[in-house]
């Protein structure tokens, strides 16, 4: 077991993650349900994204850590799945997930223009 | 190989442009300790590292880093969205804006000539720069404009 590694995987990353990831604020308080759920699943996205991210770089270095290895499997299906919930309903985040009639890459706004 | 997501690993939502920041946000995109030359240290590195621990945790970290790199980049970008030429001027943005077309954004060769001329070797040897460097020499061009700002 190693310093810093939780026995078990987080449950709810919200939980760990809410006062990490700021709310964007150009959706907050419109009452608009629709873009709520886009922020909301964008905000699953990156708080299991970064927990992805994190726990890998540990793992390339401690490729035996099986609690790791289990903390990796739980943030990978639960960024799997945000992203999955997200793309049916806001557009692709990879152009291989594109299964729209037309190519929906272009025209979703890019991630540099802000918003969510 | 690499494959984008489109979306921020940290967002970003600016609401008040600033030029005036935005160039000293700007050193963190391709100036000596940016994350341009940072992701471009760490996959180099990748070369030289005989350990599958090694590589993979380079590969890894230098690919994080363009996702950093993108988050500086829309900070940028942001900061100085629909501004005029003379905010721009005003806010002390001209010399850098006048080497990037539209306004929006540093772009590789921006980028370099941020570096000052006496910017650490290892930023100089990072493949971008070098090109720019090859290809002012072969202009003719001395070679400290590319990097004097």
């Amino acid at each position: 077991m190693m310093p810093g590694m939780p026995a078990e995987p987080i449950r709810d990353l919200r939980l760990s993650a809410q006062n990490v990831v700021p709310a964007c604020g150009s959706c907050q308080g419109g009452g608009d349900m629709i873009f709520q759920d886009k922020e909301a699943l964008m905000r699953q996205i990156m708080e299991a994204g970064f927990a992805m991210d994190d726990v890998v770089l540990f793992l390339d270095t401690h490729p035996e850590n099986q609690d790791a290895l289990r903390y990796y499997q739980a943030v990978r299906d639960m960024r799997n799945q945000a992203i999955a919930a997200y793309e049916s309903q806001f557009g692709p985040l990879r152009y291989a997930d594109v299964t729209s009639s037309s190519w929906n890459w272009v025209t979703e706004k890019w991630p540099w223009e802000g918003g969510c | 190989m690499w494959v984008y997501e489109k979306r921020l690993q940290f967002p970003v939502n600016i609401k008040e442009p600033n030029a005036k920041m935005a160039q000293f946000i700007m050193s963190q995109y391709g100036g000596p300790d940016g994350e341009m030359g940072a992701s471009m240290r760490y996959l180099s590195q990748r070369y030289s590292m005989p350990y599958g621990e090694q590589k993979a945790v380079l590969t890894d970290i230098g690919t994080e880093e363009l996702a950093h790199l993108e988050i500086v980049a829309a900070i940028v970008h942001q900061l100085t969205r629909n501004l005029t030429a003379e905010e721009l001027e005003a806010q002390g943005f001209g010399r850098t804006i006048s080497t990037i077309p539209r306004g929006s954004g540093p772009r590789q060769p921006a980028a370099c000539r941020l570096m000052p001329a006496n910017s650490s070797r290892k930023v100089i040897r990072s493949p971008i720069c070098l090109r720019t460097l090859q290809q002012n020499r072969k202009r003719g061009a001395p070679t400290t404009t590319s990097f004097v700002s």
